[in-house]
């Protein structure tokens, strides 16, 4: 055996007699003391009757009352809430409902000015402006063939209209074309000759019968009355041939 | 499993309020601490003390713990500074009253005869060279953690468990021839 190997026998030896030897320990007391003292700060909790008094700063604070019951008054600071807002509420929708009712009328009136209404709504006050149309008798129509132009609003209807905005007319038609208001303008009597109980063909129907009655006279005093009053009236050429040769 | 994490798992656990962990790692390492201190100083009621002031400074400070693999190097040199401070004051005599033998009553008489020269011989050990045995044949610490414990490069520490253990190991030859 070497002098290094002879060492590191008794090294190992000697290590096996360190290992060997009785070792200091801690006590049981010591572990408790340690143990106690970590675990009450960690979990802080009620103190025992022999702790030692803790410094009132070493506590935790208790919660403020403002906190603690922060979701109660939360939910009542919600229901006042709520107390308040829905009378509000109720309020301004009552009012929001009366301006509805209140349109009506004006409607009506309009509706009732206008000698063939054209209206298009489904809303309740709308059937209710029917019936009342409905119920009200037709406007003599001096020319029945061709409705008459629409009623120029006056101020207070236009008004009106434009406080009921649902109760739109239908558009307005697009603009005929040119012949046809040259042939209405030409039916438009003249003021103060055309009777005002028959509308221009009516009145050459009854010149026609005069001169199949063979009255020329009247028949040619009726005719010139009648081209006085409708200057641009087409005549039928049978007609207008036999009243030229009165003439 | 708390016996399966590391040392600075265990102290992030304790560190956010898991008592287990903290009784974990005193498991590990409050026999080998206490048998350091009561090595180093000699007396059974200092190691008492200075065990109890490291493991509730451990304790004040895990806030500001950082991982940093060795948590045995950091609970060693809390302890070492502490009871340097207690050995700096001045009506402190130094002279240890701890006797191994104390706690071997079941040994035999020829192995309470070995111990206490064994004992002897250690405590007749230089400062430094006492301490490093002690760690790494009592506590069980590695060349580089006693390293960091006693502040003292790895080669240092090496050589003086070397000498260390040459003294004792003539201490171990004179009794074999006696």
């Amino acid at each position: 055996m070497t002098p290094v190997d002879k060492d590191d026998f008794e090294d190992a030896e000697l290590a096996r007699r360190l290992a060997a030897m009785p070792q200091p320990e801690p006590s049981a007391e010591l572990d408790a003391a340690i143990f106690a003292q970590v675990q009450k700060d960690l979990a802080p909790g009620p103190d025992a009757a022999n702790d030692p008094a803790t410094e009132p700063a070493a506590e935790a604070p208790r919660p403020g009352l403002l906190r603690r019951y922060r979701a109660p008054l939360a939910f009542a600071a919600s229901l006042a809430g709520v107390m308040i807002l829905l009378p509000v509420w109720r309020t301004t929708r009552q009012k929001e409902l009366v301006p509805v009712e209140v349109s009506i009328i004006p409607v009506e009136t309009r509706m009732l000015e206008a000698p063939s209404p054209n209206v298009e709504s489904a809303a309740p006050s709308a059937v209710i402006a029917d019936k009342k149309l409905d119920a009200m008798p037709a406007p003599k129509m001096e020319m029945p063939a061709s409705p008459p132009p629409p009623p120029v609003p006056s101020p207070e209807s236009a008004a009106a209209a434009a406080a009921a905005p649902e109760f739109e007319p239908r558009p307005a038609p697009a603009p005929a074309p040119a012949a046809e208001s040259d042939l209405r303008a030409r039916q438009a009597p003249v003021p103060g000759i055309a009777p005002s109980h028959e509308s221009p063909k009516e009145w050459l129907q009854s010149i026609e019968r005069l001169l199949d009655a063979g009255e020329s006279g009247p028949a040619a005093e009726q005719w010139k009355r009648f081209r006085k009053a409708h200057p641009d009236y087409p005549v039928a050429d049978t007609l207008a041939e036999r009243l030229k040769a009165l003439e | 499993m708390l016996p399966d994490q590391s040392d600075d798992d265990l102290m992030l656990r304790y560190r956010d309020g898991e008592l287990s962990a903290f009784q974990e790692l005193y498991r590990r390492h409050s026999r080998g601490l206490y048998r350091f201190l009561a090595w180093r100083s000699g007396r059974s009621e200092w190691a008492d003390e200075v065990a109890q002031e490291t493991w509730l400074a451990v304790h004040h400070a895990r806030a500001r713990y950082a991982a940093q693999g060795s948590f045995r190097s950091y609970l060693f040199q809390i302890g070492r500074n502490r009871l340097a401070d207690l050995q700096r004051q001045p009506d402190i005599d130094d002279c240890g009253d701890w006797e191994s033998v104390q706690d071997s009553a079941e040994a035999t008489a020829l192995g309470r005869q070995q111990n206490l020269a064994l004992h002897a011989a250690i405590r007749q050990l230089p400062a430094e060279q006492k301490e490093a045995l002690v760690l790494q044949h009592f506590s069980g610490l590695s060349i580089e953690e006693i390293a960091l414990v006693v502040a003292a490069p790895a080669e240092t520490v090496k050589s003086r468990l070397r000498y260390a253990m040459r003294k004792l190991r003539e201490q171990f030859r004179q009794e074999e021839t006696a």
